[in-house]
């Protein structure tokens, strides 16, 4: 609780501390702005002062100068010497003395006047004729605009650089009169601008840093260089000397030529033809402003901390109630419904503590009518029929209805911690298992059904269990309602009874079926050799009579001794002999239960030597295609019969049918899929017709004037053994194909077997 | 249809944006100074051929795309200073290219009495600056950003000494000169010195200062002295009024002349009949001078092979600089191989001077005739 009173208290200093904080920066923004404006203004007047003084000055030096050079030349110690270099021959004999006279005099001006640096005499050709500097004499200023200008009139040349050495230099001319007042020669003087230099640069109340000075038309520092003059080779160029330099006045702030900002202002002085500048660095132009902003900073900010402190005292005192109406609203939130918080203002404060009390009273009487409704719901439950548990996760029972303990016979608090499975409602681990894991996902439900001992005898139930799951999604509890299913129970057992009764019933109905069908089948036989017996009579018959005439025929022969005739008659005997021996035989094949002696074969191998073994007709071409590639199981005698068979009824399907080529092909694959062998024999021989294609596996029928007509039946009886099947297609006039499959035992061959 | 209409006046609004987003895009030419006498009496026969040549080689170059420095072509801007001769005047032009105008380099100011003075500036500024004709030593003397395109005053003044003393035979000399002028002064003093060391005798010397002065004195002198041959080494209006006055005394003896004479203009005039020159370059059947013919209807001057090759040199070294940096620019130019320029061969050897060939011409019989050259030390024929 003391949290909640630290942080608000802290929350309303730190709120307080920024918005103050603030305040206080942009009040010193606001202020610093302002001042720095007010001083843009002092600077302003104070560097326009400067520049204007300096100007001034300037101008004045210059006049002065100006004013000691007519001076000068109208001195009768210069002006009456100057005439004799002016006016003769060098030669002359009062030349030199003139010359020596101006020499004391200019040496003697000088040294009075600093100013100067050199007096020069100039004829009107331009010829220097004298000079305080010796080695200028005889040298030229014709083309000089001083000098052409100084012969006319006193001329002033601004700044520019001197013909000899090209410094800056400052020259007035002024004309020399003769004693006719004709202007015949030039007296010049160059400057000394050291002085010009002292009186620009000298600082005049611009502070530390303030500076003035003069530049030309071209850039170049005219009075004293900052830095070395290396560094400027093209002139120095900056806002203020740009400015100037093209006509401009006026005030700016900008970098300077060291590239510092400043403050300046900028002149061109169109009569010099050179621009002054006053610069002031703006960091100490503005300094005072900077430091009434910092003023602000920290006096505001020294306020705001005393406030802080002041506002925390003051949020203490606010909180003291809350923080009391706090701590027993917790003791409420633990069940004291009893408390109320004591009302000690009549503020704001005050009347949240009498609401607090009325929603603790609201509180205590939600809970009472809680109370009742729980009563109420327990008779409900108390009286009802179907049994309701509340089982804990480590299955102890918390609730057991009456209904239940009475099922059992148990008081309800003898029950309460008692295991649930005690009472067999869960009858194996297995069911448990299954129990528990339905209680601890989706849908959290389960429905089982169980016996169990009671009061009243074995009874069945249906129980219907629900999870009850806590905030975390855990198995809290179970709910579980239960009802007696005992009469239900007992006729579903009723019905399985009655179920089983009818299933014996069925089975023994189904097996005197099946010996009613099997004496039918042997009937069915029965009647079927019956058929066979006559057939085969008639078979026989025949046979017998031809074998009976040819004995007669024999003894006849034997009496008349006609022995050529006596072979013929044995010869018809025998064969008839052999042909009922083949009907008999085939008659014993046909009826014979036969036993399958089943051996290995590689099929392909072994059916490629049994027709090797045939005695093929020549007009019957026989066409191998044999690719079956596999070792099977067989009964050899068998298949041998079967495929002979056939494969006899093949070649004699060319009867009256008119063929390039009469043509037999065996083929014989074994698809791995199918797991089937299969066998096929076809011919482009006379094909059977429909009629004849429905009797051939009819014992006894044959359309050749020889055999009994039992192949195709033991063919067929053959494969069925072998669980095959057989497959006739034909096509009369266009040949026969017979096709039979055989499921195979053995494993398919490889090359290496 | 409203909204139409301002999308359109959108769209409008934002063209000049664009277009002056694509100006500004564009490549900042190259900007060369001239300074041409264009304000004087120099202007006929030295400023306008100057100014011609250097229309011509920077039109030339600007034809060819510009000046490759990196990954791009740089144009060239001639940026012109026009003046009279005189110091003053050169020094301004000089500093209003170098300190205002900013150029990457200067040409111009032929005359030395204007190059001296310019060149001092030009080195200040730390800007090449190449003077075509200027053939005083001074011009370019301890002077690291200065250079020319001319043989010095010294072998002129040797060579015509040579000439007049071996060639024309001559023993006497007379000279009339202009004293303040450094170019005239300094190729006088020069002249003596050799014909008098081969023997002949300078038997006037006349020193005038004044253009306007009366000129009867000194021939008055000249007259009585009786010289074998006048030299006059100056510049062209002064030289042409020298000849003719000295034609009408009737003296006929082979007048001398320097490279500041025009010998295709002097060679219409009867008086310049045997006269002698030391030149630069003549216009020929040259490639530069019928060009030269075509565009401008006169045959150009000395000083304009000069300028051409000049400006063409300087194209040379700013290429191969790579970069507009002064300092490299004047290294190049130093450093760089042999130019082979239309005045003949120019190679900067550790100073702005190169070793080239003086031409002698004559004009006889109304005709100019090429009468040899020489590289000082006897004239070949």
């Amino acid at each position: 609780m003391t949290f909640f009173g630290k942080s608000f208290v802290s929350r309303l200093v730190a709120g307080f501390l920024v918005l103050s904080l603030l305040a206080v920066a942009a009040t010193s923004l606001v202020a610093f702005s302002v001042a720095r404006k007010i001083l843009y203004g002092s600077v302003y007047d104070r560097l326009t002062v400067a520049a204007t003084l300096k100007e001034n000055e300037l101008d004045r030096w210059i006049e002065d100068q100006k004013q000691e050079v007519v001076y000068l030349a109208k001195s009768p110690a210069i002006r009456d010497n100057a005439a004799i270099l002016i006016g003769r021959d060098e030669n002359h004999p009062y030349y030199q003395q003139a010359h020596i006279a101006l020499t004391e005099n200019c040496n003697a001006f000088i040294k009075r006047n600093p100013y100067f640096r050199e007096i020069e005499i100039i004829s009107a050709e331009g010829v220097v004729l004298y000079s305080t500097q010796i080695e200028h004499e005889k040298s030229f200023h014709n083309h000089d605009t001083f000098f052409l200008e100084g012969l006319k009139n006193t001329y002033i040349q601004n700044v520019y650089p001197s013909s000899s050495n090209y410094e800056p230099t400052l020259t007035v001319a002024t004309p020399m009169t003769n004693e006719f007042g004709i202007k015949n020669g030039v007296l010049a003087v160059h400057f000394n601008l050291e002085w010009m230099n002292r009186l620009i640069i000298e600082n005049i109340g611009l502070g530390e840093t303030g500076v003035t000075y003069l530049i030309d038309q071209y850039g170049d520092f005219v009075t004293q260089v900052y830095g070395d003059a290396d560094d400027y080779p093209g002139g120095v160029h900056t806002e203020g000397i740009d400015a100037a330099i093209s006509g401009k006045n006026g005030f700016g702030q900008y970098l300077n030529f060291r590239g510092e900002q400043v403050l300046g202002v900028y002149r061109w002085l169109e009569e010099r033809q050179l621009a002054l500048l006053c610069e002031i660095s703006t960091e100490e132009a503005l300094a005072p402003a900077r430091s009434v902003g910092m003023t602000i900073i920290l006096f505001g900010s020294f306020i705001s901390v005393l406030s802080a402190v002041a506002i925390y005292l003051l949020a203490r005192q606010i909180a003291k109630p809350v923080i009391s109406m706090a701590k027993t609203s917790s003791r409420i939130a633990d069940g004291d419904l009893d408390l109320n918080v004591p009302v000690k203002y009549d503020d704001e404060v005050g009347e949240l503590a009498r609401s607090f009390n009325r929603m603790v009273e609201q509180l205590r009487n939600m809970y009472l009518t809680a109370s009742r409704s729980e009563e109420k719901y327990r008779l409900l439950v108390e009286n009802q029929t179907d049994m309701v548990v509340k089982i804990d996760p480590e299955m102890r029972l918390l609730f057991a209805s009456p209904s239940f303990c009475e099922m059992f016979g148990v008081e309800e608090n003898e029950v309460l911690g008692k295991k649930f499975t005690h009472f067999d409602t869960v009858q194996d681990e297995e069911s448990l298992a299954v129990f528990v894991n339905s209680m601890l996902s989706p849908p959290y439900s389960d429905f089982h059904e169980h016996q169990a001992e009671t009061e009243f005898g074995m009874r069945w139930f249906a129980w219907v269990s629900t999870a009850v799951l806590d905030a975390d999604g855990g198995l809290a509890e179970i709910v579980s309602v239960g009802r007696d299913v005992t009469d239900r129970k007992m006729a579903e057992v009723e019905l399985e009874k009655y179920q089983k009764n009818l299933e014996s019933i069925i089975e023994e109905r189904t097996s005197r079926l099946r010996d009613t069908q099997s004496e039918l089948l042997q009937k069915e036989r029965l009647a079927a050799l019956g058929q066979l017996a006559a057939t085969v009579s008639h078979e026989i018959r025949n046979p017998l009579g031809t074998i009976r005439n040819a004995v007669y025929s024999l003894d006849e022969a034997i009496t008349r001794s006609e022995y050529d005739y006596v072979s013929k008659m044995t010869e018809l005997a025998e064969r008839n002999i052999d042909r009922c021996d083949r009907i008999i035989n085939e008659m014993l094949d046909f009826t014979r239960n036969r036993q399958l002696i089943e051996e290995q074969i590689d099929f392909d191998q072994w059916l490629e030597a049994l027709l090797d073994e045939q005695t093929i007709p020549d007009d019957i071409q026989l066409q191998r295609d044999l690719k079956c590639g596999s070792v099977v199981n067989f009964d050899t005698e068998l298949l041998r019969r079967v495929i002979l068979n056939i494969l006899t009824n093949a070649f004699q399907a060319f009867d009256g049918k008119e063929n390039d080529v009469n043509r037999v092909t065996m083929s014989s694959r074994l698809p791995q899929e199918a797991g089937e062998l299969e066998v096929t024999i076809s011919d482009n021989g006379c094909g059977i017709s429909e009629e004849n294609m429905a009797k051939i596996f009819e014992p006894l029928f044959s359309t050749k004037g020889f055999g009994v007509g039992l192949g195709m039946a033991i063919v067929k009886n053959i494969i069925e053994d072998h669980s095959g099947e057989l497959l006739v297609d034909s096509l009369p006039g266009d040949g026969t194909s017979v096709t039979f499959r055989i499921p195979v035992k053995a494993k398919a061959a490889s090359a290496d077997e | 249809m409203r909204y139409g209409i301002i999308l359109t006046l959108f769209i409008a609004s934002l063209l000049p944006a664009v277009a002056r987003s694509n100006t500004d895009r564009s490549i900042d030419p190259i900007r060369i100074g001239l300074i041409a006498y264009t304000k004087d009496e120099h202007q006929r026969r030295v400023g306008t051929p100057a100014l011609n040549a250097a229309h011509m080689a920077v039109e030339d170059v600007n034809r060819a795309g510009g000046i490759r420095l990196g990954d791009k072509q740089y144009p060239v801007e001639l940026v012109v200073e026009g003046i009279a001769s005189s110091p003053q005047n050169a020094i301004a032009a000089m500093r209003r290219l170098t300190n205002l105008e900013q150029v990457t380099a200067v040409i111009g100011a032929n005359y030395s009495v204007d190059a001296i003075p310019a060149g001092h500036f030009a080195e200040k500024a730390r800007t090449p600056f190449i003077s075509p004709m200027s053939t005083n030593p001074r011009t370019t003397e301890g002077r690291n950003y200065v250079f020319r395109m001319s043989f010095l005053d010294e072998k002129q003044g040797q060579v015509m000494a040579d000439f007049a003393f071996e060639r024309l035979g001559s023993r006497r000399a007379a000279l009339l000169y202009n004293r303040p002028d450094p170019y005239s002064h300094d190729i006088a003093a020069v002249f003596i010195g050799s014909y008098v060391g081969s023997g002949g005798k300078v038997v006037v010397k006349e020193g005038y200062v004044d253009l306007d002065h009366d000129l009867e004195p000194s021939l008055d002198l000249i007259e009585k002295a009786a010289p074998d041959v006048i030299y006059l080494p100056n510049f062209s209006n002064e030289a042409l009024r020298q000849v003719r006055a000295i034609r009408k005394r009737g003296i006929d003896v082979p007048l001398l002349g320097a490279d500041g004479w025009s010998p295709g203009e002097f060679s219409t005039y009867p008086e310049f009949d045997n006269t002698y020159m030391t030149v630069h370059w003549f216009a020929g059947a040259d490639r530069f001078s019928t060009r030269y013919m075509e565009r401008y209807g006169v045959e150009p001057e000395a000083v304009s092979a000069l300028t051409f090759d000049a400006f063409n040199l300087l194209f040379q070294a700013i290429g191969r600089s790579g970069r507009l940096d002064r300092e490299t620019i004047r290294q190049q130019l130093i450093d760089m191989p042999s130019f082979d320029g239309v005045s003949g061969d120019v190679d900067f050897i550790d100073s702005g001077d190169p070793d080239k060939m003086v031409k002698i011409l004559g004009i006889l019989d109304g005709k100019v005739q090429s009468l040899g050259h020489s590289n000082g030390g006897g004239v070949a024929p």
